[in-house]
Formats: structure tokens, sequence, C-alpha cells
């Protein structure tokens, strides 16, 4: 039906033959249409309300669309000459329109493939400068490390050596620091913190400070890293054993619950 | 008071800021200040902080009128200007020491949206505040929402990273576990990732469960230390952080927006490694890349002391400075800022520093959807050049870097299902053309699914730009393919930086399906849009892809056009159209003969189907018998119409009508040629030109007219003999032969 | 009940009727402005809030050829409506004659689970469901081109297709669950 409009609007210059030809093709169509519909009105209306049933209402609907599109033959557009000949105009100045939008885009994508280039050129000239520069590093470094004499090498590391035992004692201070001043020996908090009340008052003489504690752990990894454990004995104050397994100083053995050892910070 | 706490502030600080103080501050700026000074002295909003600094602990809050006014006049300053780094540190502090209680806190909290940075140290002090473990629950969360909103805005972050410890000792927090994975994402390091703290976090998991927070912070660990964390991580997870609907966002875009002239001068050095033509409008813009250059200069002066002398990477100016310091450069610690500098990305391709893109896709999937899936202005863009610039440089970046970012692709699977189909689509499709191999049992629902709906909905020029880019994301695979496949054709990484990989049926089965669905695409989209010229352009253009699959990108792998294509391309009034579907048969020819020669030659080599083989030779013997033979009614032919119908339509002769003579397309060459072979004549025959020898020069006129592909196709897939006849033998049989049997020259590939 | 039928009147020459209905009326209008500026053919549009239609105007309105519904995410309010109107459709307009447009989608308070329960619903019903963007002009315009789009098959303008047919190929589906942004 599209195209049969698209004709007319061509029409103005047909013949008066072509024209009526062109009239009664649409008249027909006209007819065919208000049949149908008339048709349709007259059906009656299945009202379905649930889904189900609309589902299988559309698997109709699309079968038998399909099997009108199967069985639909090709016709020719009129019998016409004349009217052909407008119809092939048409066709042609349509598609130079759409051959003028080709061509444009065409061109649009010529110049953007030219600047992907350009900017392509530049990254690799880049990418190229940058390999020369990787390899002279590299050449600087073998040279460098040709130059190295053992000598030198003794005596950075002694001097590196010597930096991290200062390090060390450094932070052993801190931490002594900080035990000496928040965490006191056993004996000295409970007769400071006299407020609390459930803290056990018979505490044993030989309670040993958080410091060694510490230390104990350490040695032990440190001396037999293959068995870093600590067994915990009466010296120990409970609640600083649960304070450095709550905050994840220590760990407790698998299987044996009197075995701590540090928690591998390293 | 405040300009007193912001001395001691940088007395506590590094000297070197000190000393660029001092650099700075000339006399006549020392009696300007003190200037201003007095003038503070007296203004309400100093008062107030000097109030919020003094006020004794223990003080009640309720019905407090003191702390009422002065806590409104903060508020008002703190939402129309934003509060300076002074006054974030006074607030902060009041807030988290509980001085007066909880009941402000959350208040407080609430209006510290800073005008230009955060100190670090006000935040470090907080955080110590927050391991006294006084606070409510729910303000210790604001307190982590409020830091993770204003990360970027943090002037240094290297005492925080050095507390990292302390941070994370949160972590088995409940409530706050989310928010300080999220913090201590942005904070690690390598030197962070330590066996106890993968086990703690691991513990973690199996205490929550597999929460994508955790498992997000766990994947940054596997990428810094692959060996420590032996979890498999899925390839794709859930976003990892929320989104939290952030208070402060608004707020802060606004007063940013207010302060842009501010701000802009402050960091003006920043903007030496942006591209100028950018810093024009989006200065202020919320979705601008961070700027490399840090606004303190803090940093760099802490990395100095470190042994191995790290160029920070905002020091490198020059392309020169970034080949000298190639082997020691440190990264930023404000991954966006990376996008933004042309020399950040030289690095980053270099160096492929896996932690790096990390970070890097996990800001840009966080902002992709803050700023395109989230907005909290309902995607009206108040400013839609940002919007534009944003994805416009994202996509240099990919195109730079080679690659996608597996965030932008997952946030393009969500985007697909809630686009207009025109919003930003340009730069929309040039992302999705981006997008890696898709496994074929998922290509459907992410892709397939929402490009269809959009697809038919959209005008003609959506279509061709879906077409084109669906033809990007086809060679970029093939492309992967060939760069990436091992010898061994089995295993193939597609990307060097995620950890999909992919069989070679895999990826084959995926191309198969991409190939297949454009197919439905074209044949559909061309049935709707009438054929239209443009359309079929496009698909042609697809289709010079997908017949060069095996040789060109040595997969082997070949997919025919479907009928809905390949007879439009045919029946196409226009000779380009013709041409290059001859050229299109051509190459699959090539590419077939190709493969059959290689499949007799390898035992194991692959298997063509006959199917595709089958196809093949009907559209071959279809091209033929029309183009060459002038025979389009031959028994087998797919395309027939009815003999009345022909016989009605008063056609002579219509079996000849789609020769290279009487095709629409060509007819016109044809009329030409015949004018200037007989000039004289004066009715004109075109059959005439079929004869031997006006028919070989009709050929070589028409191969002048730059149909290259139909010389390709005439020359490889016709008769040898026909092509030789030019030189004046074989005469007679040649125009005998014409229109009888198929000139093919190989029968048929099967 | 008075059901909205897609077939009882005659169509007119080279037109095409569109039904805009939402319930909050901030879009329809913009896109009918943006509609009848098409000139290829005749666009007739009418607005609602709701169906049923009212009786009054039943005779002189036009066959309509394509029923959209508006449905702004934020507001339960509007999808709501919106499902109560449907049962005022006939069956027949299920054929490719029903169209959900959704507005605010990429907005961050959209009701959770409002866009699921949208895309069920059109997913069940075979409709497309498009997504706009009704603050600025430019969305305006391509929701308004889009629309046309559909309408020009349903009121039988583009030879070849059907109704029907596009709506078999534009239907909605419903998402992986993958990925899906959770909102807090």
């Amino acid at each position: 039906m599209g195209e049969v409009r698209a004709d007319r609007g061509a029409a103005g210059q047909l013949s008066e033959a072509a024209e009526s030809e062109l009239l009664q093709q649409c008249e027909e169509q006209f007819a065919r249409l208000e049949k149908l519909q008339n048709e349709i009105i007259l059906c009656e209306p299945d009202i379905c309300e649930n889904h189900q049933e609309q589902s299988v209402n559309r698997l109709a609907a699309t079968d038998a669309e399909l099997k009108l599109w199967m069985s639909t033959e090709p016709s020719s557009l009129a019998a016409n000459a004349e009217i052909l000949l407008h119809a092939g105009k048409d066709e042609m100045l349509k598609l130079c329109s759409e051959l003028e939008m080709v061509v444009s885009c065409c061109e649009a994508k010529r110049d953007k493939l030219r600047e992907t280039k350009e900017l392509e050129q530049k990254w690799l000239e880049e990418k190229k400068q940058v390999l020369l520069a990787a390899n002279d590093h590299i050449e600087r470094l073998r040279v460098e490390k040709e130059k190295y004499s053992e000598h030198n090498i003794l005596l950075d590391t002694k001097a590196k050596i010597k930096k991290m035992k200062t390090y060390q004692e450094q932070l052993m201070e801190s931490l002594g620091d900080i035990l000496g001043k928040h965490v006191p020996p056993p004996q000295e908090e409970s007769t400071a913190s006299k407020k609390k009340k459930n803290i056990p008052l018979e505490i044993s003489e030989d309670l040993v400070s958080l410091n060694t504690i510490l230390e104990v752990l350490m040695d032990k990894v440190m001396n037999t890293p293959h068995d870093p454990y600590v067994t915990i004995d009466h010296t120990f104050w409970p609640p600083y054993v649960e304070m450095l397994l709550r905050y994840g100083i220590a760990v407790r053995h698998q299987e044996n619950n009197f075995k701590i050892r540090l928690e591998t910070f390293f | 008071m405040a300009t007193q706490l912001n001395l001691s502030d940088s007395d506590s600080s590094d000297l070197s800021d000190q000393s660029v103080f001092t650099r700075r501050s000339n006399r006549s700026l020392r009696i300007a200040e003190q200037e201003r000074r007095k003038k503070e002295e007296e203004d309400p909003f100093v008062l107030a902080l000097k109030y919020f600094s003094e006020v004794e602990a223990g003080t009640p809050a309720t019905g407090n009128d003191e702390l009422e006014n002065n806590l409104v006049r903060v508020e008002k300053v703190a939402f129309s200007r934003g509060l300076s780094p002074e006054a974030i540190s006074v607030m902060l502090d009041f807030a988290m020491s509980l001085r007066m209680g909880s009941s402000p806190c959350a208040r407080v909290l609430k209006c510290l949206l800073p005008a230009s940075v955060v100190p670090q140290e006000a935040v470090v002090r907080a955080i110590v505040w927050l391991t006294v473990r006084k606070l409510p629950i729910s303000t210790q969360v604001l307190f982590m929402k409020w830091v993770l909103t204003v990360f970027d805005m943090i002037d240094a972050k290297d005492k925080l990273r050095a507390i990292y410890g302390f941070i994370f000792s949160f972590v088995t927090d409940e409530n706050l576990c989310p928010f300080i994975c999220h913090l201590l994402y942005l904070l690690t390091r390598k030197e962070n990732v330590r066996v106890f703290r993968v086990r703690k976090l691991l513990e973690q998991q199996s205490k929550l469960g597999r929460q994508p927070y955790l498992l997000y912070l766990l994947s940054l660990y596997k990428v810094f230390c692959p060996e420590l964390v032996t979890l498999s991580i899925p390839s794709r997870m859930k976003s990892g952080f929320k989104n939290h609907i952030s208070p402060w966002k608004s707020a802060l875009i606004a007063v940013q927006k207010r302060n842009d002239m501010q701000v802009a001068s402050s960091i003006s050095l920043a903007f030496a490694v942006r591209d100028k033509t950018a810093s024009r409008k989006r200065k202020h813009a919320h979705l601008d890349l961070p700027s490399l250059n840090p606004v303190t200069i803090k940093e760099p002066q802490a990395a100095q002391s470190s042994s191995r002398k790290l160029v920070p990477m905002q020091q490198i100016q020059s392309f020169a400075q970034l080949l000298q310091n190639m082997h020691r450069i440190e990264l930023p610690a404000q991954m966006g800022s990376l996008l933004g500098s042309s020399l950040a990305l030289q690095y980053l391709d270099c160096v492929q520093d896996e932690s790096a893109l990390l970070r890097l896709n996990f800001w840009l999937g966080y902002t992709l959807h803050e700023e395109f899936l989230f907005c909290s202005d309902g995607g009206a863009n108040k400013n839609p050049e940002e919007a534009l610039q944003f994805l416009n440089r994202l996509l240099s970046v990919q195109h730079f870097l080679q690659e996608g970012f597996n965030s932008s692709d997952a946030f393009m699977y969500k985007f697909l299902n809630v686009w207009d189909g025109s919003l930003l689509r340009p730069q929309i499709l040039g992302l999705l053309s981006n997008i890696p191999v898709i496994p074929s049992s998922q290509i459907k629902t992410l892709l397939f699914d929402p490009l269809m709906q959009l697809f038919f909905t959209s005008s003609l020029f959506f279509k061709c730009g879906l077409i084109e880019c669906l033809n990007h994301m086809l060679l970029k695979w093939l492309t992967w393919h060939s760069a990436y496949a091992l010898e061994d054709d089995l295993d193939i990484s597609l990307n060097s930086h995620t950890s999909i990989n992919i069989t070679l049926s895999g990826f084959k089965d995926s191309v198969m399906e991409l190939v297949h669905f454009v197919g439905r695409l074209a044949s559909v989209g061309l049935q709707l849009e009438d054929c239209h010229s443009l359309l079929l352009s496009f698909i042609l253009d697809f289709y010079e892809t997908v017949c060069d699959t095996f040789l060109k990108f040595g997969l082997p792998l070949v997919v025919m056009p479907p009928p809905g294509v390949f007879y439009p391309a045919f029946f196409a009034a226009d000779p380009v159209s013709v041409d290059r579907l001859a050229f299109i048969m051509h190459r699959y020819k090539v590419n077939l003969t190709s493969a059959k020669r290689q499949e007799k030659v390898t035992e194991q080599g692959f298997h063509i189907s006959r199917q595709t083989f089958r196809e093949f030779n009907r559209y071959q013997v279809f091209l033929v018998n029309c183009l060459w033979n002038s025979n389009m009614c031959y028994p087998e032919a797919d395309v027939r119409l009815s003999d009345e119908l022909l016989a009605k339509s008063g056609v002579p002769q219509f079996s000849t009508r789609f020769d290279l003579i009487h095709h629409p397309a060509f007819v016109s060459y044809a009329l030409d040629f015949h004018h200037k072979c007989w000039p004289g004549r004066k009715d004109t025959d075109l059959n005439s030109i079929k004869q031997s020898k006006p028919w070989n020069w009709y050929l070589e006129y028409l191969f002048t007219q730059g149909f290259d592909g139909l010389k390709d196709f005439v020359q490889n897939s016709i008769n040898q003999r026909v092509m030789m006849a030019g030189d004046g033998c074989d005469n007679v049989t040649q125009s005998q032969k014409l229109g009888s049997a198929p000139h093919i020259k190989q029968p048929l590939l099967s | 009940m008075s059901l909205l039928k897609p077939f009882s009147k005659l169509p007119d020459l080279n037109t095409a009727n569109i039904l805009l209905v939402e319930n909050e009326e901030q879009f329809q209008q913009n896109l009918a402005d943006t509609l009848v500026e098409e000139t290829a053919v005749t666009v007739n549009v009418r607005l609602a809030k709701s169906l049923p239609l009212p009786m009054e105007n039943d005779e002189s309105r036009p066959r309509i050829d394509l029923v959209v519904f508006i449905i702004n995410l934020t507001s339960d309010k509007s999808f709501e409506s919106a499902k109560a109107s449907l049962k005022y459709l006939d069956p027949g307009y299920f054929l490719g004659k029903v169209c959900f447009v959704a507005t605010n989608a990429r907005h961050a308070s959209v009701r959770t689970g409002c866009l699921d329960a949208l895309r069920q619903l059109a997913a069940l019903l075979h409709c497309p469901l498009l997504f706009a963007e009704d603050q600025s002009p430019e969305g305006a315009t391509s929701s308004a081109r889009r629309l046309l789009t559909i309408l020009k098959v349903a009121s039988g303008l583009v030879p070849n297709t059907t109704a029907l047919y596009l709506s078999s190929l534009t239907r909605c589906t419903m998402p992986p669950d993958i990925d899906q942004p959770s909102f807090d």
C-alpha cells in the first residue's frame, strides 16, 4: 500500500490513463480494507484475562502470519509502463540520496582513519624511544655491575647491616618504653588498679612482665624457626596471654592449647 | 585561633612544607596576612571554631544554645563555601573526641565539606579516636563513609599508610569491615601485604561468607603477592564496594563548583600535564579526572627518604624525563589522574603494572557507576560536555593501551540495559566495541538481548552505527586472537590483564555467535529499512572482515552471509555494492581453498563443515550464472519467480536481466561502453557486447572504472580461457559458450 | 468495561495515531510536541493519564495504532497506575501495539525492584521497553523518534513488516542478574 501511495505522489505528470489505473488500484485496495474491517468488527472478541491464554493467542497469530508470508507471491507493481517509469525514477532519486549519504560517510571514515594513523605513528615513535631508553638502562646497569668491585659490595653490605642494627635497637627501645609505660609488670598493675574487683587477688610472685613474654616468643622464633612454639607455664600471666592472642600478636598451637608462638609478621 | 592551629599543624608536618611556605611569602605578603588575621579575629565563624577547639570535655550538649549557635554558623559556612583544612581538623577532632558526648557527632560529620583539601593529620587523629571505640556504631560507619567520600581530597597519604596496621585491625569489626576494606583497598601497597593479614581476611571471610568487599581486597593482595593468596578469585565479581548514598556528595559538588576559581588558582601548577583544550571548562567538573599533581607538596619529599629514591609520577614533566626515570617511578595515590596524562599512560603501558591497572580499574568502575548509572540528578546532566570529555578520554586511553578495562565492560553490560540509544552514542558504541570476547554461553544475555531491542526500535543511523561497532568488536577479537594465540592453539589468554582464559573452540563459538547475530540484524534490518544503501554499505564492511577470518587472522572459521544479506547486495541498483559483494565472494573463495589445502596437509587441521561449502557453492553458482552466463533461471536457483508473473511483466529475455550488461547497477556502463565502441550506431543493442571481443573489452572497461572486486572475482572464479580470449584466439568457441553451462574455473568447492 | 480496540475503526490515509499514557503527565507533552513534527506521515497524538479513556470522546477518537505507557521509575504510583490501565486494552493490542517507556532509570533513587518488576511485566506481555532521557531535549527527541519507528510499523505504513513481527524482535527480555547494582 505504501508503494501505491508513493506512486501517487509522482502522479502529477502522468497521463490520464495511467492515473485512472492507479486510482483503480487504490479503490480496489480500499474496498478490500473495508471488507476486512467489517469482518473484524463482526468477529466475537474473545477476551482473555490471563497471560497464558495471551501467549497462546500470540502464538496463533504469529503462526498465521508466518503462513501468510510463506504463501505470499510477489506481484508486479503495475502493468502501465508509464507508471513503472515513474516508479523507477523515484527509486533512482532515492538511491541517489542514499548514495550521497554513503559518500559523506566514507569520507568521514577516511578522515578518521587518517587521524588514527597519525596518532598511532606518533605512539609507535614514542614506544621506539622507550625501548631504546630501556636498552640503554640495561646497558648502563651492566657496566655499573662490572665496575663494582667485591670490596665495594662488602663495604656496602656492612653499612647496611649497621644501619639495620641501629634501627632494630631503636625499635626495641621504643617497644620497651611503651611497654614500660603502659604495661607494667602484673604485680604493680594489680596494686595500682584496686578499683577492678574481679582481678584475682593472689598473683604469683613468679609472674614475668609482658616484655619477657615477648622476648621469649621472639627468641624462640629466631633460634628455632622449625619449632617456634613456647609452652605457657605458670609465669605467664593469663590476661597477657589472652591479650596477645586476641590482638593477633601470638597464635595458639593447633593441637596443643598450652603452646603459643609469635605471629609471623615477616 | 584557627590560624594558630594552622601553624601548629604545619609544625608537626614536614619541614619542607615550611620551607616552601617561607620561600613563597615575602614581607608584604606577611603584612597582608597579619591584616587578614586581625579581621578574622572578629569573624563569628572563627569564633565558632575557637569554641569547638576549646570547649571542655563533658560540657552538656542538650539545651546548650552556645553549641547550637556555633554549630549553625559552621554549617552555614560549610554548605556555602566549604571548610578550610584547619576548620576540618578542629571539627573532626571535636566530633571524634566525644568532648560533648555523641549527640552532636553525626551532625558535625555531615557538615564536614572540605573547601580545598583535608589534612591527613586530622584523619589520622580521627582514626586514633576510633580505636578508643567509644563512638556509637552508626557514627563510626558515618565517619568511614566520610573518609571514603573525601579520600581524594586528603592532602597526602603517607601517614595514613604508616598506620595501615591500625586501620587493618578494624576488619574484625563486622559493621566497619566493608568500609575498612574499601579504605585499605585505596591505601594498600605491596609492602602491606603480609601472610598474617591474608590469614585474617580469610578468617573473616569464613565468618562473614564470601563478601565482595573482602574478595576485592584479597584480589588486590593477590595481584601484589600472588604467592600469598592461593584463593581463586572469580573473574567477574559483583562490584565490590557499594555506592553509598553519601550525604556529602551533592553538597560537595555544589561547594566545589562554587569554589571553582579559588581552587583552580591554588592548584594551577597541576594543569601542566593536562591537555589545554580540556582545561577550559572542566576544572570544576566532578567528573573531572583528578589532577595528577597533588595539591600539597608533602609526598614527594617523604618519598625521597626511602633508599630506592622513587620519583613520583607527578614530578615527571616531559617525555625525556620519563625515559630517564622509567625504572623508579612511583604511581600516585589517585589512580584516576593517570587517565589524564599521556606520560603516565606511556609508563603504564611499558611497565604493565598489574596493581596499577587493578587500581585504575577499580577507580574507573566506581566513577562510571556513580556518574552514569546512579546519578543523583537522574541523568539530567547539567554539563553533558563533562561526560562527553570523560568518555572520550577513556576511549583514547583504551585505544592507546589497546585494551579495555573490565570495569568499563561491566559498566557497559549494565548501561546497555537502560540506554536510550542516543545518549552519548558515539562514545558508548566506542566503549562497546572494546569489549573483549564474551563466552558464548553469556553473550546472548549480556550483549545480544539488549542490543537487539535497541537496534530494531532505533533509527537507520543507529542501525548503521551498531553494525559498525560490532564490526570493530569483531576486528578486535580477531586481532587479539592472532596476537595472543599460543602455538598449541588451545589456550589463549585474551587480555594480558584479565584472567579470562578461553579455549580456541570457545573463542570460535563466540565469534560464530557474533557473526550470526550480525547476520540476523543485517537481514531483518535491510528488510525494515527497505535495503537502504547506507546500511548495506556498513553490512558489507562487516562481511569484508568476516570473509577473511582465516587468512588475515588465522582463525579456522568461515561463516557465510545469510541470504538476507547476499541477495539484497546482489540486487542492489548501485554498482559499488555489487562490486563489494564480488570482492567478498572472491575472498571467501581464497580463504576456503587455502583452508582446504591446509586441511589436507596437516592431519589434525580443522574441519570446515560441508554446509559452509554448500552455501558458498550455491552463492557462487548464482553469481556466475547471473553475471556471466546470463542465465538467472537455472533449476537450482534460490530466487525464483513464477513463469506467469515473468510473462505478465513483459520483460524480454528475463533470464539475462542480471548479467554484467543488463544488471541495473551496470547498465549505464554498458550503454556508455556501447557508445564508445560503436559511436556511429543509431540503434543500441546491448547484446552485441556479448560477442567475445567486445565482451573482453567491456570487462577491461569495467575494470578500469575501479571495480577491483569484480576484477578479482572474474579472474579468480571464472574460466580462465575466457580471460585469455582477449588475444584473439578461441573467439568462436567462446561466444558459443557464453550463455550455456556455468563457466566456473574450479567447478565447486566441497 | 470499555475496551480500547485496535481495529474498531477504519484507518485514515497516511495517518498514524499514538496514545501516550502517563500518570504524572510530565513527559508526555514533550514527547507529543516532538512526535507531531514528523512530516512524512500525519501523526495524531492523544494523551491520557490512565485508562479507560472517557466515553464521550469515543466517536471523535481515531483508531489508536500504538499505546505507550510512560513510567517514571522513581515513583511507585507511576508503575501501579500503568499496570491498572492495562486491563482496559483489547488483547489485540498486545500483538505489537503496546510499548513501555521508562524514565529516570539511571536515577539514584529508583525504587528497589521497580525496574525489575517493569521488565518482568513487559517481558510477560511481549512488549518492548524503551528507556528515555526525559530531562534533556535531545533525550525527548530521540525517544520520540524511536516511538515513531514503532508507530509507523504498528500503523501499517512500512511495507513488508507487521507490528507482530517487529514486536517479536523488540520484546523486552530479563537481563542477567550478574552485576546488577545493589542499591542500599
